[in-house]
């Protein structure tokens, strides 16, 4: 390399100044760095949960895939078999006996009142079974098939005195025998659609639910000061002078933060938008809290630099709290107390009898309701009353996975959550940016209502 | 921790280390990166590539002359690369252009000089700025310049001087620094 003894003032001044200049990477790139020379990767909980959800996502999916098959009937493929089974004679011959069965308004009501008592499964009565003839008789007869009919004749109306009859005979052997059956098989299959169109009805008539949850949890705060990087380039004043890595300020060098206890208590309304998905809304309350190690001293002036519109401002402000020096030590709380408005899903991913895995994501409006909260100074060197410049307004999201208990109309829910404040907690002004994110676990307690 | 501790540690692998020395030089790395590209993504690109190459290639330093000094000439290299893979120092060095580089009067903000002028350098035509780069900066000498741009050595000098004429006018325009007096035209005055 070429020695440069003859540069002139400009280029001196040019040097100079370069070589003042510094700039701080993003993460990425010694994520990056890391990944390719250490050849491993940290994976961070966020991950390992998405994954988690996937993974159960994929589960359930394909449980309910292995389950039998369609609720409802086909009117199609009743119409396709009334059609072809229309041209058999014994069906034919008791048609009209069927259609007057079926158009006698007191069967009809006990039908419509009876349906509310009759099982879901109803539902599931192939009706090409009922439909078919003497020939497959033993093979079509389903037992809920014969159940349906045991639970039409069992309705105390009289009118229904021949299926009463039918009753009475083994109808695996002597089906055909009785005159009445086809017709009221017939008649039973015009019903289908009603006993269906009910049966929709009733699951129309789903159950609301109220949800009351606590959940604990761990407050972090995640801090990005890229602008006092770019912008302000803090000096170094708050790493101690015999520190190592005096020539690396950065922010996680300059803060001693610790993790707090913070709280979430709030209840739900859980409307079902599906079998499986509710859609829930409701409000809550948020404690978030970390601690702040530093040093009591003397009153002091400490800088604030806040960015307005590309330019920066310093402001003053007295505060007798010192990063790094100070004739005591100190511990300073930022908490704050929000109001939040859940809105978002629950999905069940898996369901047994009374137990289930639920997951749910929200997203929160939040409002700051009260805040005590100390702001760094952009040199990193103090710490001030920050609560002039806290967000008023916020957003947070929550993930969860929770494991539930039913037992009557109640419902217990346990399972780790994930709470993210997505905008920063100050004013867009200070340079630094801090996301409140808690780890918490959620205890619920839900009761239906019809 | 010290050099010796980081250089040892990195020698071993150790990620502490090899973090510890990230951590020490890639604000001025990156800043010599940051000149030379195009963006800021680019100038990541760049330190990233060059600092795998330092972490693999530390047993190679021989403790002749200062391990930062080591560092960067890696960090340049590793930039020149960058531009000829992506062929974006080849595609602009046709500097015909560059004389009609426009630049904004404003006065300066409250940002610091230093990055105003690291800034005023990245405006120059790459051509320009990577001679500017090397010569005033890294100290490389144009012969090394011709040899890595693969240009003549005719080539980098007359480019340095455009680059440095161009840059001072930019800082002059942007208020950085004063005008020069101009002493000839007054002598020409006065001489008439």
């Amino acid at each position: 390399m070429e020695k440069r003894n003859q540069l002139d003032a400009f280029e001196e001044f040019i040097l100079d100044e370069v070589n003042e200049h510094k700039m701080y990477p993003s993460g990425r790139v010694w994520a990056n760095i890391r990944t390719e020379v250490q050849g491993n990767k940290s994976w961070p909980a966020l991950t390992i949960i998405a994954l988690t959800v996937l993974v159960a996502l994929s589960v359930s999916t394909f449980i309910a895939t292995q389950k039998s098959a369609p609720v409802v009937l086909s009117s199609n493929r009743l119409k396709q078999k009334n059609t072809s089974n229309s041209l058999e004679k014994p069906f034919t011959t008791y048609q009209s006996s069927a259609q007057m069965i079926a158009s006698k308004p007191t069967i009809k009501t006990q039908v419509v009142k009876a349906s509310p008592t009759i099982p879901s499964r109803v539902m599931d009565v192939e009706p090409t079974a009922t439909l078919s003839t003497s020939n497959t008789s033993n093979e079509i007869y389903s037992d809920n098939t014969l159940d349906e009919i045991e639970s039409l004749t069992e309705t105390k109306s009289e009118s229904l005195e021949a299926a009463n009859i039918i009753t009475s005979i083994d109808p695996r052997n002597k089906i055909n025998t009785t005159s009445l059956l086809p017709a009221l098989i017939h008649a039973q299959v015009n019903h289908n659609f009603e006993l269906a169109a009910s049966a929709t009805q009733v699951q129309k008539k789903k159950k609301y639910s109220v949800q009351f949850y606590a959940t604990p949890s761990a407050s972090f705060r995640v801090l990005n000061d890229q602008k006092v990087k770019e912008l302000i380039q803090p000096s170094l004043i708050a790493i101690p002078i015999n520190s190592p890595v005096v020539q690396t300020t950065s922010f996680n060098q300059a803060v001693r933060h610790r993790p707090d206890i913070g709280l979430e208590l709030g209840f739900t309304f859980n409307y079902p938008v599906t079998k499986r998905l509710q859609f829930k809304t409701g409000l809550q309350l948020n404690i978030r809290q970390y601690q702040i190690d530093t040093y009591e001293t003397g009153a002091n002036a400490a800088t604030l630099a806040l960015v307005n519109g590309g330019r920066v401002q310093n402001i003053s402000v007295m505060t007798s709290y010192n990063n790094n020096v100070g004739f005591r030590a100190a511990q300073l709380n930022n908490k704050v107390y929000q109001l939040a408005l859940p809105i978002g899903l629950d999905y069940q991913l898996i369901r047994f009898k009374k137990f289930g895995i639920h997951t749910q994501a929200t997203i929160q409006p939040t409002y700051n309701v009260n805040k005590n909260v100390y702001l760094l100074s952009t040199d990193y060197a103090n710490y001030a009353a920050g609560n002039d410049y806290v967000r008023k307004w916020n957003m947070n999201t929550s993930v969860g996975i929770q494991f539930s208990y039913q037992k009557g109309n109640t419902i217990w829910q346990l399972g780790p959550q994930i709470r993210y404040q997505a905008l920063p907690t100050y004013n867009n002004p200070y340079p630094i940016k801090e996301n409140l994110i808690d780890y918490g676990f959620r205890i619920g307690w839900s009761k239906q209502f019809k | 921790m010290t050099e010796q501790v980081i250089i040892a540690g990195c020698l071993q692998n150790d990620a502490a280390a090899q973090r510890e020395l990230f951590n020490r030089y890639s604000p001025k790395m990156l800043s010599v990166c940051y000149r030379f590209a195009q963006n800021r993504e680019d100038a990541e690109d760049m330190l990233q590539e060059g600092f795998i190459k330092v972490f693999t290639q530390m047993h190679t330093f021989q403790n002749k002359g200062s391990f930062e000094g080591w560092i960067r000439r890696i960090m340049v290299h590793t930039s020149i690369n960058f531009l000829k893979k992506y062929k974006k120092f080849t595609e602009s060095l046709d500097l015909t252009s560059a004389e009609n580089l426009e630049v904004k009067e404003e006065s300066i903000a409250s940002i610091m000089q230093s990055k105003q002028i690291v800034e005023c350098i990245r405006l120059l035509p790459i051509g320009y700025k990577t001679v500017l780069n090397l010569f005033a900066i890294e100290g490389y000498s144009h012969r090394e310049i011709s040899t890595l741009l693969d240009i003549e050595e005719s080539t980098s000098r007359s480019q340095y001087t455009r680059a440095k004429t161009m840059l001072s006018n930019i800082l002059i325009k942007k208020r950085i620094i004063d005008a020069p007096k101009e002493k000839f035209e007054l002598l020409s005055v006065i001489q008439k």
